[in-house]
């Protein structure tokens, strides 16, 4: 991914989450779409940009929950490090397996910071991680790659 | 210092990742009095220029939406104003035939003019009353402003109306207040004359004229029109016309009165007889 296109692909997903983000809900279930764009940093620009990435967008949604600021910011800068790390270990750039990073990234990020969260009440948190992570996390990828592949159209239609 | 450097190169990405873990962490240990501080500093760092783009984009899509709900309202409450200054000038005409009924005890039969003949400029009127509601041909047709017509075909139910527009329409006429009485009619290209004055006579332009009452259709003082100017007649040029502007603009009126009171009508279809009373105090008086 150039990093036109991954800029462009950060600005959609800033911008979707900022305009769009209460529209988004499925019933209860909320996307993630700064972790989208975590996973993204970490398997195509690295380790580096994964974590800057996850530090700064964890940090933006932190600003807006005071009670945990900063734990946003550290799940995520785990998150982008991690898969930046582990990027060369599968084949990344088709579509259904970085939807299961997607997934695996989401469940990890919510095991890690409901721990957290959660740490005083246990039966939330299982509540949390067994029934509404999962669906939040399939809920994240497929409007990731949505996201993705429309912005793959548009650039292919473009440069024609 | 250059291995020192050189370390901290090769290991960039894992002390980068140790940093930042390290600066959340501090986050997260901070009192909650400076990371309520911290929280707003890095909303307002952050995300202030994306929520500023937002809420113009947000204020753009309302006032789009905004503006289609206006003009929404706009075209309705126009149309209720359309309805409602109608219903004001239907008022405004019905007071004033009203006002008008009442001023002399004459029997008049109110109508509305359900069609307008198929001509650019009409020459009949369709009105909704017949014989049975006691019309018969040759009876004025008048509104508070002066002369429209007279009656010619009656059915059940409804009336065609000759317009004084009507090539074949003509009045006995004369000034008010003088005795040069004339004949009325429209030419072919729709202006209205007086014709056959004689050419020593007492008309000016502004004089206003009147039925004169011979005929036995059309009382005497019913206004035709004004004199606009006089010219001599073409053919014979021992003669003048006037031309004349209408008293009933015809293309305003909606309803009209039909003279049915046999106490003016004259005897019969004999043309030589003169109307048998005169209406002239139905426009004098105020």
């Amino acid at each position: 991914m150039s990093n036109l296109k991954f800029l462009i692909f950060a600005l959609v997903l800033f911008f979707v989450h900022l305009l769009f983000y209460q529209y988004l809900s499925f019933g209860e279930t909320y996307p993630d779409l700064f972790l989208i764009l975590v996973v993204f940093a970490g398997l195509y620009k690295g380790p580096e940009a994964g974590s800057a990435a996850g530090f700064f967008c964890g940090l933006a949604q932190d600003s807006f929950s005071y009670a945990f600021f900063g734990l946003h910011a550290l799940t995520k800068t785990i998150i982008g490090f991690l898969i930046g790390k582990i990027r060369h270990s599968f084949y990344s750039n088709n579509f259904l397996v970085q939807g299961v990073i997607i997934i695996a990234a989401k469940m990890l990020h919510d095991i890690i910071y409901y721990a957290v969260f959660f740490s005083q009440v246990p039966g939330s948190y299982l509540h949390q991680i067994l029934l509404r992570t999962p669906l939040s996390a399939v809920y994240t990828a497929v409007l990731g790659l949505g996201i993705l592949f429309l912005i793959n159209f548009r650039i292919r239609i473009s440069s024609r | 210092m250059s291995k020192f450097f050189s370390f901290i190169w090769d290991h960039r990405q894992n002390l980068l990742f140790l940093l930042l873990v390290l600066i959340s962490l501090s986050a997260l240990s901070l009192s909650s009095h400076r990371r309520f501080y911290l929280a707003r500093r890095v909303n307002r760092a952050i995300l202030a220029p994306f929520q500023l783009v937002v809420a113009r984009v947000d204020y753009f899509l309302q006032l789009k939406s905004e503006n289609v709900k206006l003009r929404k309202s706009n075209f309705l409450l126009n149309l209720e104003l359309y309805r409602l200054q109608e219903a004001k000038r239907q008022n405004q005409r019905l007071e004033a035939l009203l006002e008008f009924s009442r001023r002399y005890p004459v029997r008049f039969i109110a109508c509305r003019i359900i069609s307008g003949g198929l001509g650019e400029k009409a020459h009949v009127f369709i009105i909704d009353k017949g014989f049975e509601d006691g019309l018969s041909p040759n009876l004025p047709v008048l509104v508070p402003e002066g002369l429209v017509g007279k009656t010619v075909e009656v059915d059940p139910h409804r009336t065609v109306v000759q317009l004084y527009s009507h090539p074949e329409f003509r009045v006995s006429a004369k000034p008010r207040g003088k005795e040069d009485r004339a004949i009325v009619g429209s030419s072919q290209n729709n202006k209205m004359y007086m014709f056959n004055i004689p050419l020593r006579n007492q008309l000016e332009p502004g004089d206003l004229i009147v039925s004169s009452g011979m005929g036995g259709i059309f009382p005497k003082g019913i206004p035709v029109g004004r004199i606009v100017g006089l010219e001599e007649e073409e053919e014979m040029r021992i003669k003048m016309r006037a031309r004349m502007e209408p008293a009933v603009d015809l293309d305003k009126v909606s309803e009209v009165f039909v003279l049915a009171d046999t106490a003016f009508i004259g005897p019969g279809d004999n043309l030589l007889f003169e109307a048998t009373d005169s209406l002239t105090q139905l426009w004098e008086r105020p």
